[in-house]
């Protein structure tokens, strides 16, 4: 679980897999005669000890296919002893799996083997992490039970500048308002109620009890996060829910230009902390209703499916009062720009022209919006257009760019943005739209270092380059990985200026959103000045969780 | 601000409390009950509603206090249809008959009282463990009628999945007998499948058992592998080429979830399945080009009974129905669903659509076997089939291997409805003046269907397809009970006979059976 790497696609892992840097011990089968077969096998333990880890699923499957499937594929599981054993295999390349149920956070862990006339047997040691649950009850105000409501997890997550809630999992509560949600990764975690909503008409929406977030605060800035490690069990993570709340906004949504009704908008109630609360699709007559909400501010949004229309009201829910509002859809936009390079691109990056980049815009609710019809390349003038954006404001991220490049800066109609935000307007499209990068970056490089560790045993994680004022300007955090074996790692496409450098782990807890956080990092971390094409080395200090 | 509550649905505001707060508003009342052994106790919190009585709108809800009482509150406008309910508990009776919702007319400023009985479900609890006693997630666990021959009549009586902690927990039981079944993994997908000997279980109301241990083990001999290859399709075709295998049955040891599974082939139409159990499949084979909608061809029913390897299945030759859709008079609409639904026990079903102007269809990948005709719409039924010059009904249509079958598809508008009020039987009239919450079955062209009678007897029947008719009410019998065929021969002559014309309405009075 990475809290650092987010957007950035090159460091983002498989969600099914992630590769662990094994112990491998080769024995070499004595004898005469060619080999032909060979044999893997292995031990399967539990992390941090010698425990072993039974009926863990062990799957195999060469590297070399036939037709569209591997050459071999056979699966296994480990005994009481947790060992597993496949044997008579062709030699060759092989590619392992190993899950367990609660453990990796319902990930799998692989490997990769090679089995050679020289080395025909190999015996893996794999340890495997027990993952974090987080479980209590849900009780109304009389201290009973309340089944079926829904517990959501959500992670904030800090990336590129923007902080937002992500929603991470969910689970229902038993008759005994019971919930328990498991296969959890290391993390701070928003616990919420998803407020309960009773059978109702069409076009309404009524909630028994408003939504609240953990420890019973009625919107996400109130709340505490809850902290987990791996085989950590958080109990007693326990809702009370306050008695029904009398708010309600209701209204009718229709079309701007026809005063027509639009049962096809659902109207989206989105709460604070960017969290969608409810959801309603309107009748035919275009009305919607919505009750029962904790009082506060919320935002609605009324959007076709195919995004064609859009609209949208900012609402102060008080309790006891009905609020109503008209929700007018207009259509939606088209966002057009263009790439421009305000350097030349290096000899060394040949492909620096022709790399089809990518732009998306994300809403304030952290939604993409719109469609790219067009990669640009700065081959082709570097002109992008996004057709379905929804009026209002939008982030502006830019991604694949050159390995030598960098966002520089962004301009409307020559103007340039203080930030990556837009505002897409409601009836006309957003031209003009200029994004700056400049090919005079710098290479930091170097080794990560981690105190009382050899190079081999620092844990999977990457390098992080913190700009020296974060947030500010267009320089945001950039993150590489390392080598494990030597800790050597080379970022490229920097832009020039000051910045602390550090590397972190895989599942590290920091959020470059808190600031606490921030200055913990680079305390720990190490200055580095990077100018315009030149490469600097600088060693990165590993910088563990904090207990 | 809109002021007052309604049924209808043109007045959308929602009751969350027992407030009345508009001086025109009526009112329906009632209680909620519990049966705890010989006693009755009321039940606070349980959730009663009023809605449409077809079921399909909710107009207002409440939950009941402290004393098991419940107002629902609102401008009466005719028939509703009232529904108490609470999460983990089973309808006993409503309106003090074996039934689980009330129809009622409400016209009055005050109606009712309608009671309900409640009652606690039982609970079944415990861990699905594997051979080597770790916790197994996700295992499927159901439970059904003991010794069931077939999944219809095993009945499922309530499933849940294990936790990763290998634990369940299955609520809302009636007592009885159960077997409990437990699996996990499955077809050969990388995960061996778990399954676990049947538990036999008897609970009593309200009971929670606990401490169950579903052990579940690899049933070595009990799953075959199923190998071969698709001949006669073009596998170099751009796209997914995909083998599809469902069961032509439930089968009762798989559980409830044993369903439809896709594979794909290799590039030579090669496909190894494994784990799969004993039985008859359906085989077949879709396209899903890269371009172009996706072609699905049955390649036939093989029966699973032993390890089958080195066999070819290629694609039926083509066999269905093609035709036109003729309305009798009824404007259609600009698209109609066809359903050809098998009329065996399999309950497979294929779709084609006929749409303006011409209204053409044409299904040419069916399995040969006895088929039923329709349409699905609310609004429309097949009125008839012409096939040659014979006009025939929508059901019992023979296609033979290799047939395409020229159909013309009549359809109309004209449903037919059927109306009335029940007298209660003479053993009752002195305890019972109307014949409240009677079931009244009817059984016509499309099977048996039945309804309630509101708190004054009366019935009605919407959208009945044209055609002969059977009639009888009961006293006290469940919609489930008035499916028995032994029930409506025990009623003897109290049973009506009738035929429906398009677009009429029958009213019918009927005497009760016990």
């Amino acid at each position: 679980m990475t809290r650092l790497d987010r957007q950035d696609r090159r460091f983002r892992t498989s969600p099914l897999c992630a590769c662990l840097s094994l112990l491998l011990v080769c024995l070499v089968l004595a004898g005469a005669g060619q080999i032909r077969t060979g044999e893997i096998r292995g031990f399967v333990a539990a992390a941090h000890g010698n425990e072993p880890l039974r009926s863990v699923r062990v799957g195999l499957a060469s590297s070399k296919m036939s037709g569209s499937r591997p050459a071999v594929s056979r699966h296994a599981r480990t005994g009481f002893d947790g060992r597993f054993r496949f044997a008579d295999l062709p030699l060759g390349g092989y590619s392992l799996s190993f899950r367990k149920d609660g453990y990796e956070a319902d990930s799998s862990l692989s490997a990769s083997v090679k089995l050679s006339g020289d080395e025909p047997r190999t015996d893996l040691r794999v340890e495997m992490r027990r993952s974090a649950a987080i479980s209590g009850r849900v009780l109304d105000a009389d201290g009973d039970a309340v089944p079926l409501a829904t517990v959501q997890l959500y992670e904030r997550l800090t990336a590129q500048g923007l902080s937002r809630l992500q929603f991470k999992r969910s689970g229902v509560t038993n008759d005994l308002g019971e919930s328990r949600l498991s296969g959890l990764a290391p993390g701070r975690y928003f616990a919420a109620v998803q407020p309960l909503s009773l059978r109702s008409p069409r076009g309404v929406r009524a909630f028994e009890f408003p939504n609240v977030y953990h420890p019973d605060a009625g919107s996400i800035e109130e709340s505490a996060p809850i902290a987990v490690s791996w085989g950590i069990e958080r109990e007693g993570i326990d809702f009370h829910l306050p008695r029904a709340m009398r708010t309600s906004v209701e209204g009718s949504v229709f079309h701007g230009e026809s005063g027509q009704p639009c049962p096809a908008c659902n109207v989206i109630v989105i709460g604070p902390g960017n969290i969608t609360v409810a959801s309603v699709s309107p009748d035919e007559q275009g009305f919607f209703a919505v009750r029962g909400l904790h009082p506060g501010a919320y935002r609605l949004l009324a959007q076709t499916g195919g995004g064609g229309f859009h609209a949208e009201e900012s609402v102060l829910l008080v309790s006891r009062k009905a609020l109503e509002v008209a929700l007018a859809v207009s259509a939606t936009q088209d966002v057009v720009g263009r790439i421009i390079a305000e350097t030349a691109p290096p000899e060394n990056d040949p492909a620096a022209l022709t790399q089809a980049m990518r732009v998306r815009l994300v809403s304030d609710v952290g939604a993409p919006s719109g469609r790219l019809t067009r990669l640009p390349t700065l081959a082709a003038g570097g002109e992008f257009r996004f057709s379905g954006v929804s009026p209002g404001s939008h982030h502006v991220f830019v991604t694949d760019l050159p390995k030598t490049a960098f966002l520089s800066r962004m301009l409307i109609d020559g103007h340039p943005l203080k930030s990556r935000r837009v505002s897409v307007p409601q009836s006309a499209p957003l031209e003009g739209l200029e994004i700056r990068i400049a090919f005079d970056a710098g290479v930091v490089q170097g080794t990560v270092t981690e105190e009382g560790l050899a190079a081999s045993e620092t844990p999977e994680g990457f390098v992080v380059l913190l700009p020296g004022r974060y947030g500010e300007g267009w320089h945001f955090e950039r993150l590489g990985r390392y080598r494990r074996e030597d800790g050597a790692y080379a970022l490229s496409g920097v832009p020039p200026g000051s910045y602390t450098v550090f590397a972190v782990g895989r599942d590290n807890h920091f959020d470059l959103g808190i600031a606490e956080d921030l200055r913990y990092l680079r305390e720990r971390g190490r200055r580095v000045l990077v100018a315009a094409n030149e490469s600097v080395t600088v060693e990165a200090p590993f910088i563990a969780n904090r207990e | 601000m809109r002021v007052g509550v309604s049924w209808s649905v043109e007045r959308r505001l929602l009751a969350l409390s027992l407030l009345v707060s508009c001086a025109s508003a009526q009112s329906i009342t009632g209680s909620v009950y519990e049966r705890v052994g010989d006693r009755l106790v009321p039940l606070r919190k349980a959730l009663v509603s009023a809605g449409s009585p077809d079921g399909r709108q909710t107009f207002t809800v409440t939950r009941t206090g402290d004393r098991g009482q419940y107002l629902l509150a609102g401008e009466a406008a005719g028939r509703l249809r009232l529904r108490a309910e609470k999460f983990g508990y089973l309808v006993v009776s409503a309106g003090g008959k074996k039934q689980t919702e009330l129809n009622v007319s409400c016209f009055k400023a005050k109606c009712g009282p309608f009671d309900f009985e409640l009652v606690k479900g039982a609970v079944v609890t415990g861990t699905a463990v594997d051979e080597l006693n770790e916790p197994v997630k996700n295992a499927h666990i159901w439970l059904l009628t003991p010794n069931a021959a077939s999944m219809e009549a095993a009945n499922l009586r309530g499933e849940g999945l294990t936790d990763d902690r290998g634990r369940f927990r299955i609520i809302g039981l009636h007592e009885g007998e159960y077997e409990l079944h437990g699996a996990v993994g499955g077809r050969g997908r990388g995960d061996a499948t778990l399954r676990s000997e049947p538990v036999l279980i008897d609970v009593a109301a309200g009971e929670e058992i606990g401490g169950i241990s579903l052990r579940l083990a690899d049933i070595a001999g009990s799953t075959f592998t199923v190998a071969g290859r698709v001949a006669g399709v073009d596998l170099s075709l751009r796209g997914d080429h995909l083998l599809w295998i469902r069961p032509l049955r439930k089968i009762v040891q798989a559980g409830p979830r044993y369903g439809s599974y896709m594979y794909r082939l290799a590039h030579d139409g090669a496909f190894t399945v494994e784990d799969v159990l004993p039985g008859d499949y359906v085989f077949s084979y879709s396209q899903n080009p890269r371009s172009g909608p996706q072609q699905r061809f049955p390649l036939g029913v093989v029966r699973v009974e032993n390890e089958m390897r080195g066999f070819t299945l290629q694609p039926s030759d083509p066999t269905g129905f093609r035709g036109r859709v003729e309305s009798d008079g009824s404007e259609l609409p600009n698209h109609l669903s066809l359903s050809f639904v098998r009329a065996d026990d399999s309950g497979i079903s294929t779709r084609a659509g006929a749409a303006f102007p011409d209204f053409t269809f044409q299904e040419k990948h069916l399995l040969p076997g006895t088929y039923r005709l329709s349409v699905a719409s609310r609004e429309f039924y097949i009125k008839s089939v012409r096939i040659g010059g014979e006009t025939l009904p929508p059901q019992g249509i023979e296609l033979r291997s290799g047939d395409i079958r020229d159909v013309t598809l009549i359809v109309s508008s004209e449903f037919a409805r059927v109306r009335g009020r029940v007298k209660p039987s003479r053993e009752r009239r002195g305890d019972e003046p109307a014949a409240a919450h009677y079931r009244v079955g009817l059984e016509g062209p499309n099977g048996i269907v039945s309804a309630q009678t509101d708190q004054n007897g009366a019935f009605a029947f919407e959208k009945l397809t044209p055609g002969p008719y059977r009639i009888c009410a009961w006293s006290d019998r469940n919609s489930a009970e008035v499916h028995s065929r032994e029930l409506w021969e025990s009623a003897g002559d109290a049973v009506r006979s009738f035929l429906i014309e398009p677009g009429s309405g029958v009213e019918i009075d009927l005497t009760a059976v016990e």
